[in-house]
């Protein structure tokens, strides 16, 4: 036995660090980027911004957001993770996506500098939620990947179902009022 | 239907996983530990059990008896590590076993077959220790031939 193999690879480090803002989801701890995040607000007054979806086989996405101009499909992270059902409180919207995740609640935020890959033993679709891993306190945590919540032929899906009913086109939205309630990062 | 055998000495690291033994060849083995905190983090790869950190490296732990068709009812009291052939890495898994792992060297012998179309493509030999024949398990074959019998599918992203 060896102590260490000669086709060590090191994980992949980053050269500058990145903030990540870590939140509960059913008791699991995840990280997504701080800069990919657009606004985190509650849910309370959720359903007055809402508007049902009901596509059988995506049912992690069971409302739009509407913010602004702008609309989300909003995806419940415990339904997503196969994770037991929880009661999210807040709405992380992405930025540069149409994408809002309910999630439980917010931790903290975290400065992380090192991002491992996942090992390539993990061949399921964890290789698209996550962009890797990193440790916090020798905990490890997954760092979400901002793109894998939902696949584009779920996307492909969820678009057919709007242009159907025509009625969530970006410009005859108006903006609510008091839309600018969240938590802006 | 072959006959043929190739002979050769190397070191094998033998692990008791459910009622029968394999073999590891031993440049692949990293090390033996005492079982680590195990972590969790949600996942839909069936054979990993969670991961833990060695050495700053976040390592899987594999269900192999699952992957070989064991059932593996013994409490692990060690992870071995090992490491395989990833693509053109080398990653590493941490194997739950008993602790009655045993060093040995001798012949390892390309396994013979009735039907070759039986054997598994990760047995790579067997491996002759006493009276018993050990079957050599090519750990990155084993792994990737569940990956690709898996019926998980990566899907594209899209958002």
């Amino acid at each position: 036995m060896k102590i260490v193999s000669s086709g060590f690879q090191p994980p992949r480090q980053h050269g500058r660090t990145e903030e990540v803002i870590l939140f509960a989801v059913a008791g699991h701890t995840f990280a997504i980027a701080a800069s990919a995040i657009e606004e985190i607000r509650s849910t309370d007054g959720f359903s007055s911004a809402t508007s049902e979806i009901a596509l059988r086989n995506i049912p992690k996405v069971l409302h739009r957001l509407r913010r602004g101009r702008k609309w989300y499909y909003v995806v419940n992270a415990c339904a997503h993770f196969d994770l037991p059902v929880s009661r999210p409180t807040l709405v992380l919207v992405l930025r540069r996506s149409c994408v809002a995740v309910l999630v439980d609640q917010i931790d903290r935020i975290e400065t992380i500098s090192r991002l491992m890959v996942i090992p390539r033993s993990f061949s399921g679709p964890e290789r698209v939620w996550y962009r890797g891993l990193t440790l916090i306190n020798d905990n490890v945590v997954p760092v979400l990947n901002p793109d894998g919540f939902l696949t584009q032929n779920e996307l492909a899906q969820l678009g057919a179902l709007d242009d159907r009913t025509g009625a969530f086109s970006e410009n005859d939205v108006l903006p609510l009022p008091g839309e600018a309630q969240g938590a802006l990062l | 239907m072959s006959g043929a055998t190739e002979t050769q000495l190397k070191s094998h690291v033998i692990v008791p996983i459910g009622s029968r033994r394999f073999s590891l060849a031993a440049d692949s083995v990293v090390e033996l530990i005492s079982i680590g905190k195990l972590q969790q983090f949600p996942h839909r790869t069936p054979w990993i059990s969670g991961v833990i950190v060695r050495r700053g490296r976040v390592v899987p732990v594999c269900d192999v008896g699952r992957l070989l068709g064991e059932r593996n009812d013994s409490i692990g009291r060690f992870h071995l590590i090992a490491e395989w052939q990833a693509g053109e890495t080398r990653d590493w898994c941490a194997i739950p076993v008993a602790g009655e792992c045993q060093l040995a060297s001798g012949e390892a012998a390309a396994q013979v077959d009735v039907n070759p179309e039986d054997q598994e493509p990760y047995i790579t030999g067997s491996f002759q220790v006493g009276e018993d024949r050990i079957q050599i398990v090519d750990l990155g074959k084993l792994l990737q031939a569940c990956q690709s019998s898996c019926e998980v599918r990566v899907p594209e992203s899209g958002s």
